[in-house]
C-alpha cells in the first residue's frame, strides 16, 4: 500500500552457481565481530539468506520486505515492524521469542536467532550502502533494487477482484 | 455520530484503524475499549505472570498510536447491543451511539464447561489483564493448582505457575497435550518436557466437580474417573468461543461466530466483523468457521478496515497458525496438524522423527495439497510449510523430501550429504525442500515481487493452484 516501493534484494537464479558466499558475507556482517575468523570460531554465525539448491540450479532467497508482511501480522508484541522506508525489522528488546513470525513467513526468511530466544531476519544491512550479500556475490545473481519492473509477472485475471471503483 | 465505530480494542481493532487511516485521513473513528487500557498483547499475560517479561512490554499499541491516528477511545465501555434499523449502538455505560459503519471486533470469551461448584472464589479463567491481576494478587497463598485443559492457554499458565514455584497438575479431556495441534506422537515430546519440569498431568479425564470447604474456598477437584486431586486454585482453560452477546437478537446472522462474507461484512450492510468473534472463510476446510488466532484477527481487521473506508478488497481466507513453547518444548503448526489416521486414504501423513535431537516434523496431505503441519524442536524455516498451505500447491512431486530435508544455509550449518558448491554434476541428485523445488513461474513471481501469496496465486475453478506440477526449467 505504500506509495514508494521498497528496495529489496532480488535473486536472479540464472546467474547463481550456488557458491554460498552470500551466506558467509551475511553471517559476518551480522556477527558482533565483523571478522570472518572470529565469526566462525568464536561467534554464533547465522545467515539470513539461504541458497536454495535443486539439482543444477540455485538461487539465494532472502526476506522480501513485503508490502503487507505476514510476520508483522503475526507478531504479538509489535516487535516485528514495518519501517517508514519499507524495511521490515525486528526490535529485539520487544521480542519474546514466541516464533509466530517464524511459522508465518512463507519464504522461511524469519528464523530463531542463534543462541538466544529471539527472532532474527534480514535488516538490509543498515550500516552499509549495499547489503553484504549483494556485495559479496561474484556473479551478480543478487541485485538490490525495487521490484517494480517485475510486476508484469502478475497473472492478468487477478487484476480485477480486489480493486473496484 | 461516529463515522466509524469499532467495538473492541485488540489486534483486529488496531489493524482496522491502520487500514481506515490509510484511505480516509479525517473520518471520525470511535473505539469502544471494554478494558481500561490500550490494546495489549494478550499472550504476554502468562509471560508476565512467570516474571519472564517486564510489565512495561504489555501494551501492543500505546496512547500515542490513538492520538497520531486521531482516534477517540472510550475506555471501560463495551458494546451491549446493536439496533440495525436505526443504526445505533447501545453501550454498557447506558449511552447510545449512532454510527455509519460498525466493526464488531468484540473478540472471544473463555468457555466454562459444566463443572459442579465452578462458580465462586479460587476458580479463574486466564484471558485478560484483570484475570492476570486477580491471580497475581493471590499468588503468595497459592500452593497447588489444577489447570483444566491442556490447550495453548492452559499450557502457558501451567508453565508460568510452575516458574512461580507452584505445584501444577494439568487435566485434559483428550488423550494428548495440545489436542488441537499435536497427535499422539507429538504429544510424547511435550509429555517428556513436562516430566522433566516436574509438572504432573492427567490425560483422557475431565474435572466433574470442585469440592469447597465451609468458607467456600477450593480444596479438591474430582475427576470423572473418581480420582481426587488436592488443590487450592483451579484455572479453567478449555478454550475460547466467539463472543456473540452484543449481537443477540439484533438481526445479525450468527452461527458459531458472526457470519461474514468475503469483504468481512455481515448480512447487515455497513456492519463488519473481524477477529475472534467472526466466522469467515477458512481456505483449508473450504467453508466458514471461526479462527481464533492472532494473525487471522490482524488480517481480518485490516481487510474489514479497508472495506469500511470504501476500498474494496477481498478476504481470501485464513487458517489457524500457532507457535507455542513451554519448558523447553517448542512447536510450530498450522492448519489441520492433529490429524491422526489416514481416514480411508483421504489424508496422507508424512512424519520425520529424530528422537535424539528431539525433532519431529509432520505434514498432513489431502488431495495432493498440504492441509496442515507441525514442527517440533527445530523450527527453522517452518514458514515454508505455511506458504504451501497459502498457495494450495500440488506437493506430490517433492513429497519424498517434504519433511525429511529442508534447505538451510549450508555454508553455516553443513547438512548431512551436502554437496560441494558449483559442482553441478554431483549436485544433480540434490532435491531439498525449499523454494527451489517450487515451479519456475511461481518462484519467479514471489521471489521477484512482494505479494500476498493467497491473493496473487492463481487457481482453477476447483481451487487448485495453477502453478502446480513440475514446470522446472533447470
Amino acid at each position: 500500500m505504500s506509495a514508494k516501493r521498497t528496495k529489496r534484494v532480488l535473486p536472479i537464479e540464472e546467474n547463481c552457481m550456488g557458491c554460498r558466499l552470500c551466506e558467509v558475507a551475511c553471517a559476518i556482517e551480522h556477527s558482533e565481530f565483523k571478522d570472518p575468523l572470529l565469526t566462525f570460531f568464536q561467534g554464533k554465525p547465522q545467515s539470513f539468506t539461504v541458497v536454495e539448491v535443486d539439482g543444477a540450479f540455485s538461487f539465494s532467497l532472502n526476506c522480501r520486505h513485503c508490502d503487507e508482511p505476514y510476520c508483522v501480522e503475526a507478531c504479538i508484541t509489535g516487535a516485528m515492524h514495518k519501517e517508514h522506508d519499507g524495511r521490515v525489522i525486528v526490535y529485539e528488546d520487544l521480542c519474546i521469542g514466541c516464533y509466530m513470525c517464524v511459522v508465518s513467513c512463507p519464504w522461511g526468511a524469519v528464523n530463531p536467532k542463534e543462541g538466544s530466544k529471539k527472532a532474527a531476519k534480514c535488516d538490509l544491512c543498515p550500516d552499509r550502502e549495499l547489503p553484504a550479500c549483494v556485495q559479496a556475490c561474484p556473479n551478480r545473481a543478487l541485485v538490490y533494487d525495487t521490484s517494480e519492473e517485475l510486476i508484469f509477472f502478475l497473472p492478468e485475471e487477478e487484476e480485477e477482484p480486489f480493486i473496484e471503483g | 455520530m461516529a463515522k466509524y465505530l469499532i467495538a473492541g480494542n485488540s489486534v483486529a481493532a488496531v489493524s482496522a484503524i491502520q487500514a481506515i487511516r490509510s484511505i480516509d485521513a479525517d473520518g471520525e473513528i470511535v473505539v469502544l475499549s471494554p478494558e481500561r487500557i490500550t490494546a495489549y498483547c494478550r499472550p504476554l499475560i502468562t509471560y508476565i505472570l512467570a516474571g519472564d517479561v517486564e510489565e512495561w512490554r504489555l501494551p501492543y499499541k500505546r496512547e500515542s498510536f490513538y492520538q497520531q491516528n486521531n482516534v477517540k477511545v472510550l475506555y471501560g465501555v463495551a458494546l451491549e447491543g446493536v439496533d440495525t434499523e436505526k443504526r445505533v449502538a447501545y453501550l454498557s455505560d447506558g449511552d447510545t451511539m449512532p454510527f455509519e459503519k460498525l466493526l464488531l471486533a468484540v473478540g472471544g470469551k473463555p468457555f466454562i464447561p459444566p463443572i459442579e461448584n465452578v462458580e465462586g472464589p479460587d476458580v479463574y479463567t486466564y484471558t485478560t489483564v484483570s484475570d492476570m491481576n486477580a491471580l497475581r494478587e493471590r499468588l503468595a497463598e497459592i500452593k497447588r493448582v489444577v489447570v483444566v485443559g491442556a490447550g495453548m492457554i492452559g499450557m502457558k499458565v501451567a508453565e508460568a505457575l510452575k516458574k512461580c514455584g507452584k505445584e501444577v497438575t494439568i487435566v485434559e479431556l483428550m488423550d494428548r497435550i495440545l489436542p488441537m495441534v499435536l497427535d499422539r506422537k507429538g504429544s510424547e515430546f511435550a509429555e517428556r518436557a513436562l516430566d522433566k519440569a516436574g509438572v504432573s498431568y492427567v490425560l483422557g479425564d475431565s474435572v466433574v466437580g470442585i469440592h469447597r470447604d465451609a468458607s467456600g474456598r477450593v480444596k479438591q477437584v474430582e475427576l470423572k474417573s473418581g480420582t481426587k486431586i488436592d488443590c487450592d486454585t483451579v484455572v479453567v482453560a478449555v478454550g475460547v468461543r466467539p463472543n456473540l452477546e452484543p449481537v443477540k437478537d439484533s438481526g445479525i446472522e450468527t452461527n458459531r461466530g458472526i457470519i461474514v462474507d468475503d469483504t468481512l461484512e455481515t448480512n447487515v450492510e455497513g456492519i463488519y466483523a473481524a477477529g475472534d468473534c467472526a466466522e469467515a472463510y477458512d481456505i483449508i476446510l473450504g467453508q466458514k468457521r471461526p479462527n481464533l488466532v492472532w494473525p487471522v484477527a490482524y488480517r481480518q481487521g485490516f481487510i474489514a478496515g479497508l472495506n469500511m473506508a470504501g476500498y474494496r478488497r477481498r478476504y481470501v481466507g485464513g487458517f489457524p497458525i500457532n507457535s507455542i513453547g513451554f519448558f523447553g518444548f517448542q512447536v510450530c503448526s498450522a492448519g489441520m496438524s492433529a490429524v491422526e489416521d489416514e481416514v480411508n486414504g483421504s489424508f496422507e501423513i508424512l512424519t520425520y522423527v529424530d528422537e535424539e535431537k528431539g525433532v519431529y516434523r509432520k505434514a498432513v496431505i489431502g488431495n495432493n495439497r498440504l492441509l496442515g503441519f507441525a514442527v517440533i524442536g527445530d523450527v527453522r524455516r517452518a514458514g515454508l510449510y505455511t506458504g504451501l498451505i497459502w498457495s494450495r500447491m500440488d506437493v506430490s512431486y517433492f513429497k519424498d523430501k517434504l519433511v525429511t530435508d529442508v534447505s538451510f544455509p549450508e555454508a553455516i550449518y553443513p547438512l548431512e550429504g551436502a554437496l560441494p558448491a558449483m559442482n553441478f554434476s554431483s549436485r544433480k541428485s540434490i532435491r531439498r525442500f525449499g523454494w527451489a523445488v517450487f515451479p519456475y513461474s511461481y518462484r519467479r513471481l514471489f521471489t521477484g515481487y512482494s505479494a500476498r501469496i493467497e491473493e496473487i496465486c492463481a487457481f482453477d475453478e476447483k481451487g487448485v493452484c495453477l502453478y502446480g506440477g513440475d514446470d522446472d526449467q533447470g
